[in-house]
């Protein structure tokens, strides 16, 4: 096995940060998360020989996290379907300005998208990857991440800007958003 | 006169961009905890060790 060499190991601590910021989205947990980066390391590590020095080292070290994650991480029970209707309607909020949106709540609703949309919408709208560069990463084609990024994009949209219910009364420029895309938040069971 | 749903929805879509992004870069911008540094070290370490 070839040795890392002085300028791989500096590039490969230097990604760290960005692997745990990737870890926490997908994990939601930062105990896990760093435990999934760990474990993602030392994969890396072991197969280091097989990484082309010169081509994508971040895409390459995103992989193998991910990779990890689906095999070993992510919670077998079914999130989305327990939470859809309860979260929705603990999420809601009117903000006055678009802006206005609270962290916690953004990531809250974060946690509620399924893994591969979540995963999606992380690689191309927070963490600068091509739509290509994440389909690499995923493993599946252009499109599939491209219909992910949009579902991901859209249920957000929904939990993050609808209001829910009837306490805070129905914004009709919100209404018609909402008619458009053909769904109905308030009538979430 | 309404604001053109394509219009609010392009809105919330940046809204949503901005916090994605400013979510991981704040994430991403901390330095290395110095359990990785460490971890690399060790594995570094054993390596030589072969």
């Amino acid at each position: 096995m070839t040795s890392c060499s002085p300028a791989l190991k500096q590039n490969l601590l230097a990604l760290i940060p960005n692997l745990r910021a990737f870890a926490i989205s997908l994990c939601g947990d930062a105990d896990r998360a760093d435990d999934l980066v760990q474990d993602t390391l030392v994969r890396a590590w072991d197969h280091l020989n097989k990484f082309e020095e010169g081509t994508n080292l971040r895409a390459w070290l995103f992989t193998i996290l991910r990779n990890t994650y689906f095999s070993h991480y992510r919670k077998r029970r079914r999130e989305v379907e327990d939470r859809e209707g309860t979260r929705a309607a603990e999420l809601a909020v009117l903000p006055e300005q678009y802006g206005h949106l609270d962290l916690e709540d953004f990531r809250r609703a974060l946690g509620t998208l399924p893994p591969d949309q979540r995963e999606a919408l992380v690689l191309v709208g927070a963490a600068g990857f091509s739509y290509e560069e994440a389909a690499n990463v995923c493993g599946c084609a252009v499109g599939t991440i491209k219909s992910r990024v949009n579902r991901a994009r859209t249920r957000l949209g929904q939990l993050l800007f609808i209001d829910s219910g009837h306490d805070f009364g129905v914004d009709p420029q919100i209404e018609a958003i909402v008619s458009a895309g053909g769904q109905k938040v308030a009538s979430q069971k | 006169m309404p604001v053109h749903p394509r219009i609010l929805d392009r809105q919330m879509q940046t809204a949503l961009g901005r916090h994605l992004r400013a979510m991981f870069d704040d994430l991403a911008n901390e330095p290395v905890p110095d359990k990785f540094v460490q971890l690399l070290q060790d594995l570094e370490n054993k390596e030589k060790q072969r």
